[in-house]
């Protein structure tokens, strides 16, 4: 089936942010977008088909620049990403986190850690993308083998934004970017172990064992790729979410 | 039908007892395809506290109900459990006591007359006064 045909559903932006996130899949050799303007049951849909995530407690709510996006309550809500299949998709060596964030109001400066985007197969091999205690901190995590890179950022917008980063031991990069603009570069490492597992792969909270520090907020259209997204072609899709 | 969470805090309970009061618990709310109507909860850390959230059919959650799923997890009559209310900041915490010690505590948070965002607001402020912690950072 041809992408035109399959994003027809989706009405204005949010049909072009569908389809630019079909081109970059294609483009970088694989990946999935979750898209998050309707809730199926307590399936969390994907394109393509077939890495379906499961919906705990959250609610379709305030549209985003694209449409209707997740809330996340701050208490019990999450949604779980890991399928065996998007295990064997999962390319540890290089690859881009991306998704649009709105935090609820007060959370910047509640001095609770809230993880918004996470991936990983275990407490030494994971990426969190979350908000952290400290005030007006996001931050970026990659913890590679044992090893960490992370940066935290100053953000205090209540607005919505898009977070990306990519990662990759070829060029040996971990990169940051928010509304499309680069806001760290640093030194990234080789040595990821394993590939997903259900615990560290989620979005709005993390369940190793528990959910702790769950994300109170609204979260949209998450994408993985398989391949380091370009400068270019994040402005591209930045353009297309219109943030 | 109403919206909103409720917590419990075990106080002096076993395990099983507490796995019990639970199992009771995680039953109420009825099936529903939206997932924050569906019964959901969270535990601290320490496992001793756990706030739901559901649709719950306000007949299930009223102070008797509540005493009986206690009553019979730790097999005693429900009339010998008494209740000690006091009020907070984020709504009516209710202590059930059994043989003159306290069991656990629950609170529907911001009444079960509330709408759901004031419940959602008094379970937030509860969550800031008592962190359920939680980090792997």
């Amino acid at each position: 089936m041809q992408h035109g045909q399959r994003f027809a559903y989706y009405p204005g932006r949010t049909n072009r942010l569908l389809t630019a996130a079909a081109y970059l899949i294609e483009k970088y050799g694989g990946g999935v977008i979750w898209p998050t303007q309707e809730i199926a049951g307590s399936v969390l849909i994907s394109q393509p088909a077939g890495y379906e995530g499961v919906i705990t407690g959250c609610a379709l709510a305030n549209p985003s620049p694209v449409g209707y996006c997740h809330y996340f309550d701050g208490i019990n809500d999450v949604s779980a990403l890991y399928t065996s299949r998007l295990a064997s998709l999962f390319n540890p060596n290089e690859g881009t986190l991306a998704c649009l964030v709105k935090l609820d109001s007060g959370v910047w400066s509640d001095t609770v850690t809230r993880y918004i985007y996470s991936l990983g197969y275990n407490n030494d091999n994971r990426f969190n993308i979350y908000k952290s205690s400290g005030v007006n901190s996001l931050s970026f995590y990659a913890r590679i083998g044992g090893a960490i890179v992370s940066r935290s950022i100053s953000l205090a917008t209540y607005d919505w934004f898009l977070i990306a980063c990519t990662y990759s031991d070829i060029s040996g990069l971990f990169i940051g970017y928010i509304d499309g603009v680069e806001v760290f570069n640093v030194a990234y490492p080789t040595g990821y172990i394993g590939t997903l597992s259900n615990s560290y792969s989620s979005l709005g909270g993390l369940f190793p064992s528990t959910l702790t520090n769950p994300f109170r907020g609204w979260i949209g259209y998450p994408l993985y790729l398989r391949g380091v997204l370009s400068p270019a072609d994040l402005a591209y899709y930045t353009i297309q979410v219109g943030v | 039908m109403w919206h909103g969470y409720i917590g419990f805090e075990f106080l002096n309970v076993t395990d099983a007892q507490k796995q019990a009061i639970a199992n009771a618990l995680h039953a109420l709310g009825p099936q529903h395809d939206i997932p924050c109507h569906l019964n959901h909860f969270v535990w601290d850390e320490s496992g001793t506290r756990v706030i739901f959230e559901a649709l719950f059919d306000e007949d299930t959650i009223t102070l008797t109900k509540v005493k009986h799923y206690l009553a019979n997890a730790v097999g005693i009559n429900p009339d010998i459990v008494s209740d000690n209310v006091t009020s907070t900041a984020f709504g009516l915490l209710v202590t059930l006591v059994v043989g003159g010690i306290n069991r656990l505590r629950f609170c529907v948070f911001g009444g079960i007359n509330s709408d759901y965002t004031t419940s959602h607001s008094s379970a937030i402020v509860y969550e800031e006064l008592n962190p359920f912690g939680g980090s792997i950072e």
